[in-house]
């Protein structure tokens, strides 16, 4: 009885709302910029309430709007790029020297944190976010990424690698 | 071939089982270098997570929908004459410091739950009279509140969990014999006295709201319907 009507009655808005607190957290972990979080995020509503019809009802809502967040990203990214005005993140942190020598004094853990978060490479950010934050297991990352489960294995394995030379030292340029 | 770091990723993210395991946990047991490496990696992980859960803290409010783009387009609904607002906004219950304070709000759908949990939440969420308690084995105990029928036709009961770190207050709906949890947040105190209840204040309970509003419940049915439908399985219309 409810099931028939049930795909008439539903509302993403309203279905979005308990994700929310997660979806931002997502949204401030890819951007690079933890500032833009937000934006990114309301983006991702606006695209997500727009395409509502594209979701198909019975899979994860999580899912498909971090993978609209993470598409709004990648856009977002190769717009810029040809734009060449992209800010290198260490310039925008502030947090490595010229000479790629960590300057952590002064600086708090969660700020060094975030810092190392967003040095990584795109694909290990999102990862690092489905996987570390978000506690997505390997399979469900996998089949939202479409990359075999190995290669969600060894690019987590490298981005903790990368996280720990930027956190703990060893003051080396990593990648 | 699986090297060390990606060893202890597999470790920390839980994906190890059975005599991989064993034997990574016996190597970590005897190599003190890489315990260390272990922990460390942790630590970094535990910081990450610190590092990014301020969205986690901040309460889903109406400011924050309006922010996101998640406020309703419509202005609400035509009220009646007398102008009745729905009970949940009308009273709250009166939930101490846990809610009202920190709003340490978590509005985590149950997913992680074992199948047995599940089937034993679902039995007292059907059997279990609203503010008795019962104890699952794995030593959480649900509080049933109150029951109310969502505007789709489900009976909903909201409840409360405690027994784990925090205490957690829910609302489970029930469809075609399953009871689904719809929301689930962190706060909430023992029961209340059923008749000990306080005028909501502020934004106070706006996490329960949301989804006592996208649910369109109705007032609370009365402890005899409740009766009545606990033992008619629910099957009162």
């Amino acid at each position: 009885m409810s099931g028939e009507t049930g795909s008439n009655r539903f509302d993403l808005r309203s279905e979005i709302v308990p994700i929310l607190p997660r979806l931002r957290r997502f949204c401030m972990a890819i951007a690079r910029d933890g500032d833009r979080g937000d934006d990114l995020c309301q983006a991702t509503i606006e695209r997500a309430l727009s395409r509502a019809d594209q979701f198909e009802h019975g899979t994860r809502l999580d899912s498909w709007m971090y993978r609209i967040a993470q598409n709004i990203m990648i856009d977002t990214a190769r717009r810029t790029r040809t734009r060449g005005v992209e800010v290198e993140i260490e310039d925008a942190f502030g947090l490595i020297g010229e000479d790629g020598v960590q300057i952590v004094e002064g600086r708090s853990d969660l700020a060094r944190a975030k810092a190392a978060m967003a040095a990584l490479p795109d694909e290990q950010r999102t990862l690092m976010a489905l996987v570390v934050l978000d506690g997505m297991s390997y399979k469900d990352a996998s089949e939202m990424l479409e990359i075999p489960i190995g290669t969600v294995m060894s690019r987590l394995a490298r981005a903790r690698r990368a996280i720990d030379a930027q956190i703990n030292g060893p003051l080396e340029v990593v990648q | 071939m699986t090297d060390r770091s990606e060893m202890i990723t597999a470790y920390l993210d839980g994906t190890l089982d059975g005599p991989a395991l064993e034997a990574f946990e016996a190597e970590i047991a005897q190599d003190e270098a890489l315990a260390e490496e272990v922990a460390q990696i942790a630590a970094n992980d535990d910081l990450l997570r610190s590092a990014f859960d301020s969205p986690m803290q901040e309460p889903v409010d109406s400011a924050l929908l309006e922010r996101m783009g998640l406020a309703k387009p419509e202005t609400a609904s035509p009220t009646a004459a007398n102008d009745n607002p729905l009970f949940w906004r009308r009273w709250q219950w009166p939930m101490g410091g846990a809610i009202a304070a920190s709003l340490a709000l978590f509005a985590m759908l149950q997913t992680g739950q074992a199948p047995e949990t599940q089937s034993e939440f679902a039995s007292v969420m059907e059997k279990t009279p609203s503010a008795a308690s019962k104890m699952l084995a794995s030593g959480v105990s649900i509080t049933p509140r109150l029951t109310f029928t969502a505007s789709d036709g489900r009976y909903c009961r909201e409840y409360l969990q405690t027994g784990k770190v925090d205490n957690e207050t829910g609302i489970a709906c029930r469809s075609e014999g399953k009871w689904q949890v719809e929301t689930l947040i962190k706060g909430g105190t023992g029961a209340p006295n059923p008749g000990d209840i306080s005028v909501a204040s502020g934004e106070n309970g706006s996490s329960l709201d949301a989804a006592y509003a996208r649910l369109g419940a109705s007032d609370p049915l009365s402890a005899d319907t409740e009766r009545a439908l606990i033992k008619k399985n629910w099957s009162g219309r």
